[in-house]
């Protein structure tokens, strides 16, 4: 017997099923690549990541291109693999066409925007002597090579910012905020004879991270106080910002 | 930055952080949500639901199957049950077993009266319903009791079953506990029904090797059982519950002493 068909105008009226709306509303793709972000990145708040994940899937019109870039970027530590697809879908982002006419491509003065960004908890000061070394021109086009080496560079530097600051706090073992000048001297000597390390060559590689064992800081340190001492103390920016100028004298201009 | 959660596989880590279960039960408030309103946007509503989750103030008003599903969850609630009723203790009011439990159904309607009997029995160690308690005995209590129910059932199996293997091997001579120097420790073994600390705290360090439930630290049930030569198990649940290593091990609730003090602020998770 053939059914009498339902009226259009009630079918649609009936209240949607379950699967229907989540098929409408892509749930289940969103959930797919919360998961899949999960698994490769392990963040150790996976509640808090969730959220801030929802939350950008959102696509609120008018969202920054670099904070959300920023926001992949920070996804898992740059010594990670996964940090290597981050760092290209960030590069993506970026370089979207802002609308219909203009060409894909990163521009200099949003690749800068993105780099100061990364930077910004250094104190000021020394974020801009890196940059110096990393500017480029507003206008001209990025390539992914150097927009690799640029951000690279910026996290390699927040770590070793990070080093330097907790070295100092290992050698102001009397919490007095300032530490002899002739310790934090030695330490940074071994420190830049350490950095003295050529890619290509392994042996000096080697011989930079020997530098920096315990027993070999050791003897500077010995023959440091071998030396006269001078009454002389250094403060942590002092000591920090020493540090990262040498850093920065490492770093190869990008141009 | 700590390397352990990615030696360990994708499901693993999940399982660790009860990712599934969030999710799972996300989506199916999304669902029901969408009843009410058509046009929900469903990325805005996961988003709120994790930064809930995250704050802590998500088991309000929840199903008793939801607060229970996970360790975050069942701090979460011991929390909200200790704000919104340490009035109680304050105005220095004592309630019974019966009382207490409409209080946990105020903020759980389906809060079993069985877990509530549970926590008195800990407390009074008498199964004794019209009792008064104290709301700071209470709260300690029902924390050990509710964020450790599958330990302190599977400890009670354990006990049992020492127990029953001892029994016929000894005379009913009962050793009384020796009571400590200091004094004020509680006695471990109180009464007939005991059995050798040595031989229970064995037993419940080998559960706790293999134990996929959260446990107290092992070094505070050792501390707790080489104490005293026999042990009763209230007299164990009583000493678990009114020790600060505990309290710190769950972590959600600020000593003894600062219980009733209303000074701090609201502290998000």
């Amino acid at each position: 017997m053939a059914e009498k068909r339902k009226p259009a105008s009630a079918e649609e009226k009936m209240p949607e099923s379950n699967r229907d709306f989540l098929e409408k509303t892509a749930v289940r793709g969103l959930l797919r690549g919360a998961i899949s972000k999960l698994i490769e990145n392990r963040p150790e708040d996976p509640i808090a990541f969730l959220a801030e994940y929802f939350d950008s899937a959102d696509n609120k019109p008018g969202s920054n291109k670099v904070a959300k870039a920023h926001q992949e970027l920070l996804l898992t530590h740059h010594s990670r693999p996964a940090f290597e697809s981050n760092m290209m879908l960030a590069y993506q982002i970026l370089s979207a066409p802002k609308n219909a006419k203009s060409k894909a491509g990163l521009k200099g003065d949003l690749f800068t925007e993105l780099l100061t960004k990364i930077l910004r908890e250094v104190p000021s000061e020394m974020s801009e002597l890196l940059l110096k070394k990393l500017l480029c021109y507003e206008n001209e086009v990025i390539p992914y090579d150097i927009f690799h080496s640029g951000v690279m560079t910026c996290f390699i530097f927040l770590d070793f910012y990070a080093e330097a600051d907790g070295l100092f706090t290992v050698l102001d073992t009397s919490h007095k905020k300032e530490v002899d000048k002739e310790l934090c001297d030695t330490v940074l000597n071994q420190l830049n004879s350490a950095m003295n390390v050529t890619k290509d060559d392994p042996k000096s590689v080697l011989e930079g991270a020997s530098k920096l064992r315990p027993d070999a800081l050791a003897i500077a340190l010995d023959n440091a106080f071998g030396s006269v001492v001078y009454d002389e103390t250094m403060a942590r920016e002092d000591f920090v910002s020493t540090a990262v100028v040498m850093f920065i004298a490492k770093v190869k201009p990008l141009r | 930055m700590s390397g352990a959660q990615f030696s360990m596989s994708g499901e693993e880590y999940l399982a660790r952080h009860h990712v599934i279960t969030y999710l799972e039960d996300a989506v199916s408030q999304l669902l029901e949500h969408k009843e009410e309103n058509p046009r929900v946007n469903p990325a805005k509503f996961l988003s709120d639901y994790f930064t809930s989750v995250h704050r802590g103030n998500h088991t309000l008003f929840r199903e008793y199957e939801y607060i229970k599903a996970t360790p975050h969850n069942r701090t979460a609630f011991i929390r909200i049950f200790w704000k919104c009723f340490r009035q109680v203790g304050k105005s220095g009011d004592l309630l019974n077993a019966k009382e207490y439990q409409s209080l946990l159904c105020l903020l759980c309607p389906d809060f079993p009266l069985e877990l509530v009997q549970k926590t008195a029995r800990i407390v009074l160690m008498d199964d004794a319903m019209d009792c008064l308690m104290s709301f700071t005995d209470f709260l300690f209590a029902f924390q050990l009791q509710f964020y450790y129910d599958e330990f302190l059932y599977t400890c009670s199996e354990i006990y049992t079953n020492i127990m029953s293997a001892t029994r016929g091997s000894r005379d009913a001579v009962v050793v009384p506990a020796v009571s400590r120097s200091k004094g004020k420790t509680p006695q471990l073994a109180d009464g007939p029904d005991s059995v050798e600390s040595a031989q229970f705290f064995e037993a419940v360090k080998m559960l706790c090797e293999t134990f996929q439930f959260s446990h107290p630290p092992v070094d505070i049930l050792r501390g707790i059982l080489t104490s005293a030569p026999r042990v009763s198990f209230y007299g164990f649940l009583m000493a678990l519950a009114k020790h600060d290593g505990i309290n710190s091990a769950v972590g959600i609730l600020p000593p003894k002493a600062q219980i009733l003090d209303d000074t701090d602020p609201d502290i998000q998770m």
